[in-house]
């Protein structure tokens, strides 16, 4: 049976998780947010299980993108999708190919929700989840 | 000793030893000339007249000879008369005589001329008495006797005048002597002199000449003054020159401490306006996304529509703005490789071809040949290229023309871009790269600032030359890396 994917919204501005979450929740996804780094790995370490993370790295808690290390480290299979300006973000540690990159724009929802869709269609492909 | 002497108390002591030296030599000699002439004059008049005298004394004794004889043959009185007038002529002499002598030992010879000529003259008296008695024969024996006396007195006569010639001789020697002590002097002063001129010539040279001379090359240091041959001349004109350097770099000084005041507190204001930036870019970014979402699903007016856009267009140049000044408030990171410039210019040329034409602008290189290689980071090195070239395009409303010069001149590879726009003026020109300077209504200010920013961190320079109505130059200069 199908279930339905869970995906972790971070960022530091309220209104911009509030808008994701709005948006992504229209399109079937179970949403988790997350306001600092500290929430991210409680959400990590729940029982509960999250199939992606839309992540801007620019959180109050953390200093040069260490959340980044950290999931990486702790889940290296978790798909995550940076969400940011191009000229914050440093690329993905190890050239990891569970991280992809959306710019931050006024319009970047759709782009934003082509790239999860695309993440977790391949992955419902090979049995993962899905919306 | 001598050294402790401070050099302007030893050029006083010789000068001063030079000139008493010369002053009193002159002395000297007109000491001298004075008392050779008052020596001469005396010897002259004195020993002459003495000496005259003298002779007269014996022509006076000589002329009374024969008298007495010519009386015995012709028994004349006049003879005996004219005896009396030479005897007179004698005494007389013999007082002139005695009236100039003055040394002990003509006293002496006169007083034995007197004393002889005395007994001379009494014994002639008695031969003329004899003579006038009738006794010759008595006269006759006497007269041989006084007639020798006569020789006698005549020889004392010769002698006192030989004692007069000695005396002149006597006085020649000594002055002769006084010529040969004043000779010693006179050569001794001479060689003083010369020797303290050399020591004079030698402080001179080696302590006034010598330095003033090395000091004058020494601040020469543009090697322009060139060397005239006057050191005291050479030298003002050198110092001269130092206080005008010496002014400048005091007004660079100035000027660069002002500068550097001004560039630590833009660093903190940059740093400051950096950190607000970069909060504002998040809720703009939040702004932008529910604007977004708003004109998904608005159904306005057309009033409403022009007000919507008009909010999106102003956010969207706000962003704009705030994406710039973070992007130029952050150092770049160059990834610096060797390569030509003439490469980016190519690629730059080929990336703004749309562009251009959209502008209405020509372009066009000259290029003899590609530049040498410099260290430089080609898509930052591009990046200030476009800006420059986008800030040309811009001021060239209505078209024109940007001619891309390129050349290597030493050690440095150049690129000058002119356009055919409008010019910059003067008060304009001193601000092109100030950042947030911007005389366009949507600009940000901060292309021109960034390209000076990037060729400043390759180690080049970006200058600007420009007259209003006569287009503007921008050229940028790199080092070209040495094989």
């Amino acid at each position: 049976m199908k279930r339905q994917a869970t995906i972790l919204i971070a960022d530091r501005n309220p209104h911009v998780r509030a808008f994701l979450a709005r948006e992504m929740k229209v399109e079937g996804f179970r949403i988790r947010l997350a306001k600092n780094c500290r929430e991210i790995l409680d959400w990590v370490y729940h029982t509960e299980p999250l199939d992606l993370i839309i992540l801007d790295p620019d959180l109050p808690d953390d200093e040069g993108q260490k959340i980044l290390l950290k999931l990486y480290d702790r889940i290296p299979t978790i798909p995550v999708v940076v969400h940011s300006w191009s000229s914050d973000y440093a690329g993905p540690p190890d050239d990891s190919e569970s991280v992809s990159f959306v710019k931050k724009e006024g319009n970047s929802i759709e782009a934003l929700k082509r790239t999860v869709f695309n993440i977790i269609e391949g992955n419902r492909k090979t049995g993962l989840a899905g919306p | 000793m001598w050294y402790r002497i401070s050099l302007r108390v030893r050029i006083y002591l010789i000068l001063a030893l030079l000139v008493c030296i010369t002053a009193s030599g002159g002395m000297i000699m007109v000491w001298y000339t004075y008392r050779m002439e008052g020596l001469l004059s005396g010897i002259v008049a004195q020993n002459m007249a003495t000496l005259q005298s003298a002779v007269a004394l014996e022509t006076a004794l000589a002329n009374q000879k024969g008298f007495v004889s010519y009386y015995f043959l012709d028994g004349d009185p006049d003879w005996l008369r004219q005896l009396g007038e030479y005897r007179q002529i004698f005494k007389q002499r013999l007082r002139e005589v005695r009236s100039l002598v003055e040394s002990p030992e003509e006293e002496r010879a006169l007083d034995s001329i007197e004393s002889g000529y005395e007994e001379y003259i009494r014994l002639k008296d008695e031969v003329i008495g004899y003579y006038r008695s009738g006794d010759r024969t008595t006269g006759a024996k006497l007269h041989n006797k006084v007639r020798d006396r006569f020789f006698i007195l005549l020889d004392r006569c010769e002698r006192f005048k030989q004692l007069n010639v000695e005396n002149m001789r006597a006085v020649q020697a000594r002055s002769h002597e006084q010529a040969q002590q004043l000779r010693v002097s006179a050569v001794i002063a001479i060689v003083a002199v010369l020797l303290l001129g050399v020591i004079l010539a030698f402080i001179l040279i080696h302590h006034i000449l010598g330095p003033l001379r090395r000091l004058a090359l020494e601040t020469d240091r543009k090697g322009v003054t060139g060397d005239s041959g006057n050191e005291v001349k050479t030298l003002s004109q050198r110092v001269r020159g130092l206080m005008a350097d010496m002014d400048h770099t005091h007004f660079e000084l100035a000027r660069s401490r002002e500068t550097l005041l001004q560039a630590e507190k833009m660093a903190v204001v940059g740093r400051l306006a950096a950190g607000m930036a970069h909060s504002i870019r998040n809720p703009l970014t939040s702004v932008k996304m529910r604007l977004f979402s708003l004109g998904r699903t608005l159904n306005l007016s057309r009033d409403q529509q022009d007000d919507f856009e008009v909010i999106s267009e102003e956010i969207r140049h706000v962003d704009t703005i705030v994406e710039n000044f973070l992007e130029f408030s952050r150092p770049p990171k160059l990834t610096m490789q060797q390569m030509s410039p003439s490469t980016v210019v190519d690629s730059v040329h080929q990336l703004l071809r749309h562009r251009l034409t959209s502008y209405e602008v020509d372009l066009k290189i000259e290029r003899d040949r590609p530049l040498p290689g410099v260290q430089a980071d080609p898509e930052q090195l591009k990046e200030a290229l476009v800006n420059i070239i986008e800030n040309a395009c811009e001021a060239m409303k209505g078209g024109g023309s940007i001619v891309i010069h390129e050349r290597a001149a030493e050690g440095r590879a150049i690129v000058t871009l002119t356009d055919t726009g409008p010019g910059i003026s003067e008060s304009v020109l001193e601000k092109v790269f100030d950042p947030f300077f911007t005389t366009k209504e949507e600009g940000t200010g901060l292309g021109l600032s960034i390209a000076f920013r990037i060729v400043e961190e390759h180690g080049g320079r970006l200058d600007v030359s420009s007259r209003e109505g006569q287009g503007t130059t921008f050229t940028l200069t790199l080092p070209i890396v040495q094989p």
